[in-house]
């Protein structure tokens, strides 16, 4: 899991966030002469983050202090019993998120540049890579799934569906 | 009455208008199980191909098309825990445990056929009592919405799991991404730090299939799962038997009256009803542990509700002419483009249109059953494709979906900003659903609030003595306090750890 502290990183995130929500809101104009104008909600949902916020952090704080007794918690147990279900065959990463939430940007970033076919083909290939395991890395099938899927859907929804997906440089 | 329904089947019984329902049905299916893709959309996408049929027909399709959508959102939830649809959300709590647990089969004999008996259920009321239901929720004004809207936030409190703080803080957390864009009433622009794209604010659908799908591609590249599940599936179970059906009996009913009457609540709608269903029946059962390991009763809860949501939307759109959700006020738009005025009025001037509406209603929901079972055990060989190759493609189509919003890539970009947030979410132990909840209820929440303190000049008084208001604020009251003593009453008990 990410740390003993999670909850105390969270917590005090969230405050910063309430506080953040609280400040915007004043600068809010009332364009109405009603009391309850567009700042009223905020303020109110703020107010509660920031309580629910210290509440979350301060019970992070005791959580972690009884953890150094315990090893394992609940969610952990049922992981394991998951893992065990579905074959998992390395430990878990976080650098592939990392990649994956990087190719993601990439595209949809260059999406309207490139265009919806070019990029979705590149990024469902790339992304199979990464998500396979080397046992299952079949790179003809892959980049045969990804032209026939990407082609497919590009070709449903802007000709039969008329969604106007990005056409960019083969426009 | 029965004359009229009848005149009705056999003005939608011709081969051209069975084969239109049959194939808005098949279509709306597809729309509803690719997660992004909605039956909103669908509708959307279809009416002005009704441009150039007779009313009856065009009606029939948009028919279809509504009751396929919404039901269709049950095939990813059950087998990859994406909801489809908003409706399905909740249908991923016990439909996927059970799919994993290698009874994916009567996962959906349970959900297909409580989809089916809650939107029969629910037509067979719009049929008989459309208008006096129509007249019961004009009767609600902002007073009463508030106090359903307060009352329906308190079941973030069931829907919290192991912490309630931060169940509360994920509902707190839906509601202020509600606020970004205009405000309500007076349109001025909130959060929008200067970007005029924020101004629209955050569309339902890309927070929704970022929260639930994107999550799980990351989480899915955090461990690499080399297969499926399926070695399991040569044994899949479909067989549920007539007494496990009648177990559940009281639950459908439930359920289906729960989504009936928040489908005639304008704006609530079926993305609310089935999570309001499913903590019925959770706190309603002897055994609640249960719920969210596979417990049919989860499922049944949760689908039934929401296609009884379908004739509960139509009961003010076919008697005040009120849309009470998207998909009605396209439907609104596809009665208005055929020279149909909605209103009171529809059912004296156009009664044989409204029958037809309804005979291609009954029609659709059999449709819909047929073809939900023919192509279950298709459905159920999806799992048996790797999450490797599965994944890329469903975040290719999340990506068609959140673009089809609007036409804009903003909406994408808000798609993988709740995306990353779904995922820090869950790894911080805090739950989604309770943000998409706020995330719904939020924008009704400060609408009404507004609304009703125009209508008594500043004055709170009144949200607190209309009847009907005070009544849910009690309920939701009693429903707080309830949690907080069964909560204090379970950290007294042995393991503070249960949830």
């Amino acid at each position: 899991m990410v740390a003993k502290h999670e909850d105390v990183f969270s917590g005090a995130f969230l405050l910063v966030v309430s506080v953040i929500i609280f400040i915007t809101s004043f600068s809010f104009e009332a364009l109405t002469t009603s009391l309850v104008g567009p700042a009223f909600m905020p303020q109110i949902i703020a107010i509660i983050m920031a309580i629910f916020s210290v509440i979350i952090t301060v019970s992070g704080f005791k959580k972690s202090k009884s953890a150094t007794e315990k090893t394992t918690t609940p969610e952990e147990v049922k992981e394991e019993e998951l893992q065990e279900e579905l074959i998992v065959t390395e430990k878990k990463s976080y650098k592939p998120v990392l990649i994956s939430l990087a190719l993601m940007i990439g595209y949809v970033a260059l999406l309207s540049y490139v265009g919806f076919l070019i990029m979705t083909i590149v990024y469902i290939f790339l992304q199979m890579l990464l998500l396979s395991h080397i046992t299952h890395r079949k790179v003809w099938l892959f980049l045969l799934i990804s032209v026939v899927t990407s082609a497919a859907i590009y070709y449903l929804f802007r000709n039969v569906f008329y969604v106007m997906l990005p056409t960019g440089i083969i426009g | 009455m029965f004359d009229m329904l009848f005149a009705g089947f056999g003005s939608v019984m011709t081969l051209q208008i069975i084969m239109l329902i049959a194939a808005g049905v098949a279509l709306g299916l597809v729309f509803g199980s690719i997660p992004g893709l909605t039956a909103t959309m669908a509708v959307a996408i279809c009416l002005p191909i009704t441009y150039g049929m007779d009313p009856i027909a065009g009606m029939s399709l948009l028919m279809g098309l509504y009751i396929g959508g919404v039901s269709g959102g049950l095939i990813p939830a059950i087998l990859l825990k994406l909801p489809g649809t908003p409706s399905s959300i909740a249908t991923t709590f016990d439909g996927y445990p059970m799919a994993q647990r290698g009874e994916p089969g009567k996962a959906f004999n349970y959900a297909i056929v409580s989809s089916f008996l809650g939107g029969l259920l629910s037509i067979i009321v719009l049929i008989m009592i459309a208008p006096p239901l129509g007249r019961v929720a004009l009767q609600f004004g902002p007073f009463e919405f508030f106090a359903i809207v307060i009352f329906s936030l308190t079941l973030i409190a069931s829907l919290s799991g192991d912490s309630l703080s931060k169940g509360i803080m994920a509902g707190l957390l839906g509601i202020s991404f509600a606020m970004v864009g205009a405000a309500p009433i007076d349109a001025f622009p909130r959060f929008t730090y200067g970007f005029t794209d924020m101004n629209a604010g955050f569309n339902l659908l890309p927070v929704l299939i970022g929260l639930f799908a994107l999550s799980e591609i990351f989480l899915a590249a955090e461990k690499k799962v080399k297969k499926g599940l399926n070695a399991k599936l040569a044994k899949v179970n479909y067989r549920v038997s007539m007494k496990e059906y009648m177990a559940q009996g009281w639950n459908f009913l439930r359920s289906s009256l729960i989504g009936l009457g928040i489908g005639i609540l304008p704006g609530i709608g079926g993305g609310t009803s089935n999570i309001i269903a499913y903590v019925a029946a959770k706190s309603s059962s002897k055994k609640p542990e249960e719920f969210g390991k596979g417990n049919p009763a989860g499922v049944v809860a949760s689908e039934s509700s929401n296609n009884a949501a379908v004739g509960g939307a139509l009961v003010p759109l076919i008697s005040l002419g009120i849309p009470g959700d998207t998909v009605t006020a396209m439907l609104l738009g596809g009665l208005v483009l055929h020279g149909l005025q909605p209103g009171p009025l529809l059912m004296q001037n156009s009664g044989d249109v409204v029958y037809g509406i309804f005979a291609a209603l009954l029609i659709a929901n059999v449709f819909m059953i047929l073809f939900l079972f023919m192509g279950m055990k298709g459905f159920i060989r999806l799992l048996s494709i790797p999450q490797h190759i599965l994944y890329p493609i469903i975040l290719a189509l999340c990506v068609v979906g959140a673009f089809g919003v609007n036409n804009r890539l903003f909406d994408v970009g808000a798609l993988l900003f709740f995306g990353v947030l779904g995922y820090l979410m869950i790894k911080f132990g805090f739950p989604l659903t309770p943000l998409v909840l706020g995330f719904i209820l939020g924008p009704l929440l400060e609408t009404n609030l507004r609304r009703g303190l125009m209508l008594s000049q500043g004055d709170f008084m009144p949200f607190l003595t209309s009847p009907i208001a005070a009544a849910f604020l009690l309920v939701a009251a009693a429903s707080v306090i309830f949690v907080i003593y069964n909560n204090h009453k379970k950290k007294k008990g042995a393991s503070v750890l249960d949830v």
